[in-house]
């Protein structure tokens, strides 16, 4: 079955050895969980799952090997976040959370900064990190530089002698309500609208943060998203990434990074729609035959094989470039997730209506499936905004 | 917790920038002393290769375990090492401008020839925490050479002291790879002063003890070399039933721009030694065995040394 990743998913080397230990978490401890985590309370979170998945090295997947991480590439990253994925996007969003807040550190190449702030990673002691940038009136506004201009309202930094207070508050962060470090986005005081983007690495667990109400979302409810609020925060002037100012060139770095570990999320959730619906018209005999041999049928389950197959390749296209180039692109990556995005959406829906009734109960697992396939629509760049960030690649390359 | 201090150079200012340097690297120093605070190892005894070549829990819930290099993954290799530096920048023994310089956030990895380096880890069952370590360093000379052989890697000991303590010991059938640097006998400097604190160093003294026995086996033979204070560790080490040849008189010193140098800015100075294993080693570590074998609250440590003296 090509839809099966071990087709196309064997990473080499040291990391085949982690990609195996990653395969057995995410099918026999991640999934049986699956739907016990998506019905828990936020006070329920499940740490022992963390801890976990700390132990086999999911928090340390980007850190450099030098700093007792695995130092691994966008490819090898990618098909471990599918896998985890395809278990529970809730549980790759855990860890690719973490891992955003560690990415403007490794990209920063400070060494202090990387040995304060990375170092907690390497720990059996779980510890989340996030990534915060979108607020209140401000979504697309932080990641169209386009836009910057137009952004209101934005977290404000003041400098203030050999230190920084920041102000504002984000909105729907990963990880936010239990995170002990951020990688946050505030506005220099002075700059309209967000033209002064600079990164801040945070400690939350200090005076003047307040974590707000843990967000009730449709999916991906596994991980806890919420609101932080800064009120005069103090960052030391170390913590600055990248420079005052430096926010947008970083921010965008990371976002085409990003991208295409959403796409492999977008990607898992596909595929664990698509067994589903595989297992099911398997099994399923309706008018003397099962499900796949009725010509509809086939025809859907056609269909969302290749999706799956294509999100796939497309992503590992995207990660293979970024591996071997230095920018990551901005093109690849936005292609990837636009399409994986869709067909996440596409092949859960055409799953639950292969699967019927038992597609719309609770306890099989596809209705999750369904509404986790709406959130990569989301994050990291909607549809809309992926579509200018393409255009404007074709069109940059027709000028050229 | 503000460390104490250990400063070689002036306070300067960044002027441009307004940035103090004393300031980030005291906020530097403070964040890696936190940030070794809380990590924890409670899977490391799981995720060692190989045989340890000593291992034990007791009834005091601390797991002792002895284990070379290669048996570590990197990750925790680098934890022991950062344990290490915490401690010791507690302890106002390393320079604080140079793990500032060096971003160090462990003390820095030794090359990988030679002998390998030997850790002895007493980890808090319950909380995976770090309580107690020592070192026994190996010889970094790729090849067994004579213990007078002008080619030999010099022990740190005999280079902080600037002596040649090994070349007396020059013999037929006795070369570098058989001897170990007695390094760090450290305790969690956060942990309170109580019975199961004073329990720490001797779970570590056995474990150490019981490898170098398992290293006596194999090599056959070994020498320990280091140095220590007579209030403290040479006490410790001729109650185990070391034999030790301690050197008198020497002038230990390292350059400031050493991670190390504040460590012999002290009252009461190490004195190089060298160890056997003496005689009655094994029924030593046989008593103090039976001794951190009694549950906790029975008996006090006294009782200890006053059966080892």
């Amino acid at each position: 079955m090509t839809a099966d990743s071990s087709t196309t998913l064997t990473p080499a080397g040291e990391a085949a050895d982690f990609f195996a230990t990653v395969r057995d978490f995410a099918r026999d401890y991640v999934r049986p969980r699956a739907i016990e985590l998506d019905r828990a309370l936020p006070a329920e979170f499940d740490w022992e799952l963390v801890r976990e998945g700390t132990s086999i090295g999911l928090m340390r997947m980007g850190i450099p090997k030098e700093s007792g991480g695995l130092g691994l590439g966008a490819v090898d990253m990618a098909t471990v976040i599918e896998e985890l994925a395809a278990a529970d996007p809730g549980v790759a969003l855990i860890f690719g959370g973490s891992g955003l807040f560690q990415t403007p550190i490794v990209l920063s190449g400070d060494a202090r900064l990387q040995a304060r702030y990375l170092a907690p990673f390497i720990s059996d002691e779980p510890v989340l990190g996030c990534n915060a940038v979108t607020e209140e009136l401000a979504g697309v506004d932080l990641i169209i530089p386009d836009n910057a201009i137009h952004a209101q309202d934005i977290m404000v930094a003041r400098r203030d002698g050999d230190r920084y207070l920041l102000n504002g508050t984000k909105k729907f962060i990963t990880n936010g309500p239990l995170a002990s470090y951020a990688s946050v986005l505030a506005n220099m005081e002075g700059h309209p609208g967000a033209t002064g983007l600079t990164c801040f690495i945070v400690d939350l667990d200090q005076p003047g943060v307040t974590r707000g109400p843990v967000a009730d979302k449709m999916g991906y409810r596994a991980c806890l998203g919420g609101e932080l609020a800064f009120k005069d925060v103090v960052v030391p002037a170390e913590n600055v990434v990248g420079g005052e100012l430096g926010g947008w060139d970083l921010n965008v770095s990371q976002s085409n990074m990003c991208r295409i570990t959403c796409a492999a999320v977008s990607t898992g959730i596909a595929r664990a729609a698509l067994e589903k619906a595989i297992a099911w018209c398997g099994e399923r005999i309706q008018g003397g035959k099962k499900l796949y041999q009725h010509q509809f049928s086939a025809g859907l389950l056609a269909q969302m094989t290749m999706k799956v197959d294509a999100a796939r390749l497309m992503y590992l296209h995207a990660a293979k470039i970024a591996d071997t180039g230095v920018p990551c692109p901005e093109y690849e990556p936005a292609v990837a997730k636009l399409f994986a995005d869709r067909a996440a959406i596409e092949v859960a829906d055409a799953a639950t209506s292969l699967l019927g009734a038992r597609g719309y109960v609770r306890d099989f697992g596809m209705e999750k499936i369904l509404r986790d396939s709406y959130g990569p629509r989301i994050y990291e760049g909607t549809w809309q905004a992926l579509s200018i960030i393409i255009t404007e690649g074709i069109y940059r390359s027709e000028d050229a | 917790m503000a460390p104490p201090t250990a400063h070689s150079g002036t306070a300067s200012r960044d002027v441009a920038a307004g940035v103090s340097v004393i300031d980030t690297e005291r906020r530097y120093v403070e964040g890696i002393i936190t940030l070794h605070d809380r990590m924890t190892y409670g899977r490391l005894p799981d995720q060692i290769s190989g045989e340890p070549l000593h291992v034990h829990q007791s009834g005091d819930g601390l797991l002792t375990l002895a284990v070379r290099d290669s048996q570590l993954p990197h990750r925790y290799l680098l934890g022991l090492l950062g344990f290490r530096l915490a401690q010791y920048l507690r302890l106002g023994w390393v320079s604080q401008p140079v793990v500032y310089r060096e971003a160090l956030f462990h003390e820095p990895l030794r090359p990988a020839v030679g002998q390998e380096d030997i850790h002895v880890v007493s980890l808090c069952l319950t909380t995976g925490r770090i309580r107690g370590y020592a070192a026994l360093a190996g010889s970094r000379d790729p090849d067994p050479l004579p213990l007078d052989g002008p080619g030999r890697t010099r022990l740190s000991v005999e280079k902080d002291h600037k002596i040649d303590l090994m070349g007396r010991y020059a013999a037929e059938g006795w070369t570098t790879h058989q001897v170990y640097e007695a390094k760090r006998l450290l305790r969690d400097q956060t942990m309170p002063r109580g019975e199961l604190g004073a329990r720490v160093p001797w779970h570590v003294l056995m474990a150490w003890g019981r490898a170098l026995m398992a290293l006596d086996e194999f090599l056959p033979r070994v020498l320990v070399a280091g140095d220590a204070k007579e209030s403290g560790s040479l006490r410790h080490l001729r109650r185990m039933g070391f034999r030790l040849d301690v050197v008198e008189g020497t002038s230990p010193g390292l350059p400031e721009t050493d991670l190390l140098w504040p460590i012999f800015k002290t009252d009461e100075q190490a004195k190089p030694f060298v160890g056997r294993l003496g005689p009655d080693f094994a029924r030593r570590m046989d008593t103090i065995s039976a001794f951190l074998a009694r549950p906790l609250g029975s008996e006090p440590v006294g009782t200890l040394l006053g059966e080892l003296s």
